[in-house]
Parts: structure tokens; C-alpha cells; sequence
């Protein structure tokens, strides 16, 4: 798989994932460019690859995790900073603009691990058993995730409705 | 927009999609890939000069090692070589015991064994035992 071959069936997967994560559209081109960059760099041989599509999603998880490590000294979570409430309404699709950042805000307000569990398992359709994989966690473990990001998500759309 | 359950929190999550990336985003991504693979290298000159320092200095080293370790072993099997030799106490304890055990040697016997020892000092100490007894036992005869 080359990499152009592999941006095709990933990268725009790939980007959702990190918007979602990161809740910046620049940092989220970055940490892409960085994912495949480290693909290319360690020549990753696709055919001992048990589940390509879980692995870039780790490797991009991970790079993630280490720009949010880099920037300790900022904003840890993503709570009531707009300009990441603007990022992820950018790139979500509704039945209009108010919706959409209605949601991006519920979106942004959640924990960034409820966050990226609910960005796979609803944006992505992945199973819980693919998001653990993913994320390095047990299936039950993102499940209950999932319930509380989806709970908390009720608990924030009910309040502004 | 009340939600009671998870299932419709989540069929309302999905009545949402999400926008394709920025028109180019593919283009800048791999242009930025080839960019940086051309500028970001993980050896760089210095790098390369250091290690290949430390390979010289790891080869001159086994190479004096080798070298020492050939001298060492050569000395040692020198010593260990005059360790071979058979100790001297056969010779010595039988011509002691002969004097204990049997009777006075008299005066041919005495030179013969004056005539021994004189042989042994000037003999190079590499005969065996068995032979020394043999030619003493020959000489005192």
C-alpha cells in the first residue's frame, strides 16, 4: 500500500477523528501529516498488519496524545474555549448551523476520551471491541464510556433545548 | 428534543454527518510528507562522523585486545610449560629413601650417585621419572 493508497481509504477518516479529538482544524492537518509522515519513516509493512484500519487509527490516536502532552501547559481540556466549539461545528454536517453548534459545544464539553469514543463509534461506525483496540482499553470499558458521553451529551442538548 | 434512552441520543448523533476535508488537504498533506522526508533526517553529518569514530575506536580496541591477549597467552603457555616439568621429588625421595631404607651406599655407590646428581644439573629437566630412576639405577650399578 502506498501512501497515496492509503491516504484514500484513511486520511479523511483520519482528519474527522483528529478534529473531533482536538477540536482545531490546523492541529488536526498537523497531527494528520505527522501520522502518515511516521508511516513512511518506519516503512510499515501492511501485509503483517492484522487490522490496518485499527492501527492507523492508534497511530493517530497516539500522535494526538502526544501534541496534547506538548501543550501541558495549556488549556487541558477543551471546555469553554470557542475557537474549539468553531473547529468541530466546521466539520460537522446538520439540519442547520444552530444545530450544528449546539452540538459541537455538547461535543467539546465532554471529556476527550467520552469524546473520541463517541466520534468512532458514531462518525466512524466501529465496534467497541475495534474502538478498545484503538484507544488501549477494554471493550466493557469503552462501552461504559460510550453510555457516559452519550448521557452527558442528553444532559447538555436537553438543557439548551 | 427529548432524549429518553442512549439508542436515541445516538439516532440523533446520526442524523449528523461530517464535511469532507478542505478541497487540496490530500495534495498538502503528501506534498509536506515528500517536504519533510527530504529535510528530516534521521542521521544527520555529525551524527554520521561520530559514529563512525566509535567504530574505529571499537576496532582499534579488539584489535589491541586481540593483540594483548595473544601476548598473555603465549607467556602463559611458556610458564605453564616449565609447570609441566615432573617434579624433582621422585628422584629425590628415591635417593632418600635408599638412603633410609637401605644400607650405606659405599664408595662406588657414592660416586655413582655424586656422578648422578651432576648428570641431573647439567641435563635439561625433561626426562621422565621413570627413565631418570632407570639411568640412576643403571649408573649406581
Amino acid at each position: 500500500m502506498n501512501l497515496e493508497e492509503l491516504y484514500d481509504r484513511y486520511g479523511e477518516k483520519l482528519y474527522h477523528f483528529l478534529v473531533l479529538k482536538l477540536g482545531s482544524l490546523e492541529n488536526a492537518e498537523d497531527i494528520l501529516q505527522e501520522t502518515f509522515y511516521r508511516f513512511v519513516r518506519y516503512s510499515v509493512r501492511w501485509k503483517v498488519v492484522k487490522n490496518p484500519k485499527a492501527f492507523v487509527f492508534r497511530v493517530a490516536r497516539n500522535e494526538a496524545d502526544r501534541f496534547l502532552k506538548r501543550q501541558t501547559s495549556q488549556q487541558k481540556t477543551m471546555r469553554s474555549n470557542p475557537s474549539h466549539t468553531e473547529g468541530i461545528a466546521s466539520i460537522i454536517q446538520g439540519p442547520d448551523k444552530k444545530s450544528e453548534v449546539l452540538l459541537a459545544e455538547a461535543l467539546t464539553g465532554l471529556p476527550e476520551g467520552q469524546r473520541e469514543i463517541i466520534a468512532l463509534k458514531v462518525f466512524e461506525g466501529m465496534t467497541f471491541k475495534e474502538i478498545a483496540r484503538i484507544c488501549g482499553l477494554s471493550a466493557n470499558t469503552a462501552a461504559s464510556r460510550y453510555r457516559y458521553g452519550l448521557s452527558k451529551l442528553r444532559a447538555f442538548l436537553e438543557e439548551k433545548s | 428534543m427529548k432524549k429518553e434512552t442512549d439508542k436515541e441520543t445516538e439516532d440523533f448523533l446520526k442524523t449528523y454527518s461530517l464535511k469532507p476535508p478542505p478541497e487540496g488537504l490530500k495534495e498538502k498533506i503528501l506534498v509536506g510528507i515528500q517536504h519533510k522526508k527530504k529535510t528530516d533526517h534521521v542521521m544527520t553529518p555529525i551524527l554520521w562522523k561520530a559514529f563512525a569514530g566509535c567504530v574505529f575506536l571499537l576496532v582499534l580496541v579488539l584489535a589491541v585486545d586481540a593483540g594483548v591477549s595473544r601476548m598473555h597467552s603465549k607467556r602463559i603457555n611458556r610458564m605453564t610449560g616449565l609447570v609441566k616439568i615432573p617434579p624433582a621429588e621422585t628422584t629425590e625421595d628415591w635417593s632418600v629413601l635408599h638412603d633410609i631404607l637401605w644400607e650405606p651406599l659405599d664408595s662406588s655407590q657414592e660416586t655413582g650417585r655424586e656422578k648422578y646428581y651432576a648428570i641431573q644439573k647439567s641435563r635439561e629437566i625433561t626426562t621422565r621419572p621413570q627413565e631418570w630412576r632407570e639411568s640412576l639405577e643403571k649408573e649406581l650399578e
